[in-house]
């Protein structure tokens, strides 16, 4: 079971096991998704970092990262990484 | 509105929680303090929140119908604010705004997508292609880390939307908000809403009852008959109405004078009712169907986050929400819904007080069976009384169904309480958009604290009338409520396995069992066999 987010309404009432924000993020992924195709990155699939509302995928040539974050602190961006704003060097 | 019977009940509820409080508390059972004091602390809450109810419900109003007339009909922009919903469900939500007894030209669509996806905008390019007389607008607002964003999640997405009307739209004067899978019901709402914006200067926004597309019988509650039928109408009369986030037109004058959208609280709407009624603006309940989900929570962690959600919120505002401006009226409005929620650790205490007395013999109360009689049986009585006045005109059944998800969600509402308290009027959780898909399983862990005090229940009843002679010893009054809270409570029980063949679950579960069981022992087997094959001399010889 992943360990809930810290502070989502979700996991305070107990109701996060069922995947529940899968389709907010799934807009998330998908313009990671696009950004690091764009760059010519193939990203593997989006793994959640324990804990914390992120999910991260690394691209399968070159290993830079995307993540997604549902809930970043002010001023954070919610799509980061190298994959999302570099070329792959292996592409 | 005629509201005789209400008032006749409450007057007597009053006189018989004077008859039987004082006498409950004045005969606590001081050898076990620790059910009779939170006994007592239960019996105040319930008595407070029986008195604030027949307060409130001493006024009850409808407004009288002021439909607009045809071809007079003011431009209303409709904001459509969606986060990860289906494209389909979106397209027949903005279908059904389109399609209701209002002209298209009147009407300016702005559907604001926060996913920010090409399936939104294939919609909102799909209905301008077949409903070219409308004004339709794919909006997407700035990301969550955008320093342009006015608040996070629905209300961001709302203030945004307002923003781009300021632009797109600024000569129209009302504003409609439509939950992305909430279709029109009645197809004269908007019509009807509008007369009512139109006929009151004062009014700032029009709230009509929301309805869902649920399994037969409603087993998650999510119609709640009783909140639209009997609550709005006393907080009509006390305009102390309160927005419920769809199915909902807002005078665009009034969201300006409240600042957008309040960003303060986990969600928008109970805020934004409460910051426009302290500046002197009305709110009216409208008993039309405006909104219909297309979908409603059906599974045990969805109903929980949702409902969860609304306690929270409430919580948040009652115990750190600035309600300075509101008349005495209102705040006894806002009162009973907090007391609502936090009346929920009054009935686990209730709940709980027949296994105590079932199997061990104590009791919150130290008192004879013709005086408990006496004094809590016409409480009782009253309280019920009361219960059946306000859900006057509807089936018993809503009652019953009420209480039995008041019930099943005690333990939620309690843990939204604390929470509030927890986290403070400076934070608050991360809000998410509730779920638009069912997903049937089995929910043992989600539900447990039900299943545990279910299990109580009956297994106290079971033990009491297997050591007691049900004519000459046992505690029929603590059988009784036993009875009650257990039936009340199968609702909950029931639903923590609703969807799934349950048959099928067990047999699988059992299967798995077997599955895991038999490889542990083929690996000790294995091992076994390896350890010996290793040691030197064992066979042959010996």
């Amino acid at each position: 079971m992943m360990r809930r987010c810290k502070d989502c309404v979700v996991g305070l009432f107990g109701a996060c096991r069922p995947d529940y924000c899968y389709a907010e993020r799934q807009g998330l992924i998908e313009e990671a998704e696009y950004l690091a195709t764009r760059g010519g990155h193939v990203l593997g699939p989006f793994d959640k970092v324990e804990g914390h509302p992120i999910w991260r995928a690394y691209c399968t040539h070159c290993s830079q990262s995307a993540a997604i974050a549902l809930d970043p602190a002010p001023g954070e961006p919610q799509i980061y990484g190298d994959a999302t704003a570099t070329v792959c060097p292996r592409a | 509105m005629k509201n005789r019977k209400l008032r006749v009940a409450g007057i007597v509820l009053v006189l018989a929680t004077v008859w039987y409080l004082p006498w409950a508390i004045g005969h606590l059972n001081w050898r076990a303090p620790w059910l009779s004091i939170p006994f007592a602390l239960a019996s105040l809450m319930t008595a407070a929140m029986s008195l604030i109810t027949s307060i409130n419900h001493w006024h009850r109003r409808a407004p009288e119908p002021h439909p607009v007339a045809d071809g007079e009909e003011p431009q209303v922009a409709v904001i459509i604010p969606t986060y990860g919903e289906p494209g389909r469900m979106v397209y027949k939500t903005a279908k059904s705004v389109l399609t209701q007894d209002y002209p298209h030209g009147s009407l300016y669509l702005l559907i604001s997508d926060d996913a920010h996806r090409q399936s939104i905008r294939a919609v909102a390019q799909q209905l301008s292609h077949e409903y070219p007389d409308a004004r339709i607008t794919y909006h997407e607002p700035p990301h969550r880390n955008d320093p342009r964003r006015r608040g996070e999640a629905k209300a961001g997405n709302l203030n945004s939307a307002l923003e781009a009307l300021e632009t797109y739209a600024p000569e129209i004067s009302f504003v409609e908000t439509r939950d992305a899978d909430d279709l029109v019901g009645d197809e004269g709402f908007l019509r009807q809403a509008m007369g009512q914006l139109l006929s009151d200067p004062q009014v700032a926004y029009v709230q009509t009852i929301k309805e869902a597309i649920v399994s037969p019988g409603d087993p998650f509650g999510n119609l709640e008959p009783l909140f639209y039928y009997s609550a709005m109408l006393a907080r009509n009369a006390a305009n102390a109405v309160f927005p419920c986030g769809s199915g909902l037109v807002w005078r665009r004058e009034a969201l300006d004078d409240i600042g957008g959208f309040p960003t303060w609280n986990l969600v928008e709407d109970l805020q934004s009712g409460v910051e426009a009624l302290k500046r002197g603006w009305r709110g009216v309940y409208l008993p039309v169907v405006g909104a219909v989900g297309q979908t409603a929570p059906e599974d045990v962690p969805n109903a929980m986050k949702q409902r969860g959600t609304w306690a929270l919120d409430t919580m948040r505002l009652s115990f750190w929400g600035d309600k300075r401006g509101l008349s005495l009226r209102q705040h006894v409005q806002f009162a009973e819904l907090g007391f609502f929620y936090l009346l929920s650790f009054a009935v686990l205490v209730f709940a709980a007080t027949p296994v105590f007395a079932l199997l061990f013999d104590l009791f919150p109360l130290v008192t004879t069976h013709a005086a408990y009689a006496a004094h809590f049986w016409p409480y009782a009585a009253a309280v019920e009384l009361l219960l059946a006045c306000l859900s006057d005109g509807l089936p018993y059944e809503s009652l019953w169904r009420a209480r039995q998800t008041w019930l099943g969600m005690a333990p939620t509402y309690a843990r939204a309480a604390v929470l509030a308290l927890i986290y403070g009027p400076k934070h608050k959780p991360h809000y998410r958009v509730t779920r638009k898909q069912h997903i049937h399983q089995v929910y043992w862990r989600e539900s447990l604290p039900q299943l545990a005090l279910f299990t109580a229940l009956v297994g106290a009843s079971l033990y009491h009338l297997a050591t007691h002679s049900l004519l000459a010893s046992a505690d029929l009054g603590s059988l009784f409520w036993a009875a009650f809270f257990a039936l009340a409570l199968s609702r909950s029980v029931r639903n923590a396995w609703h969807g799934v063949n349950l048959g099928h679950a067990i047999l699988a579960a059992l299967r798995n069992a077997l599955h895991t069981a038999g490889t542990g022992v083929r690996l000790l087997i294995r091992r076994q066999q390896k350890a010996e094959s290793m040691q030197p001399g064992r066979g042959k010889g010996e």
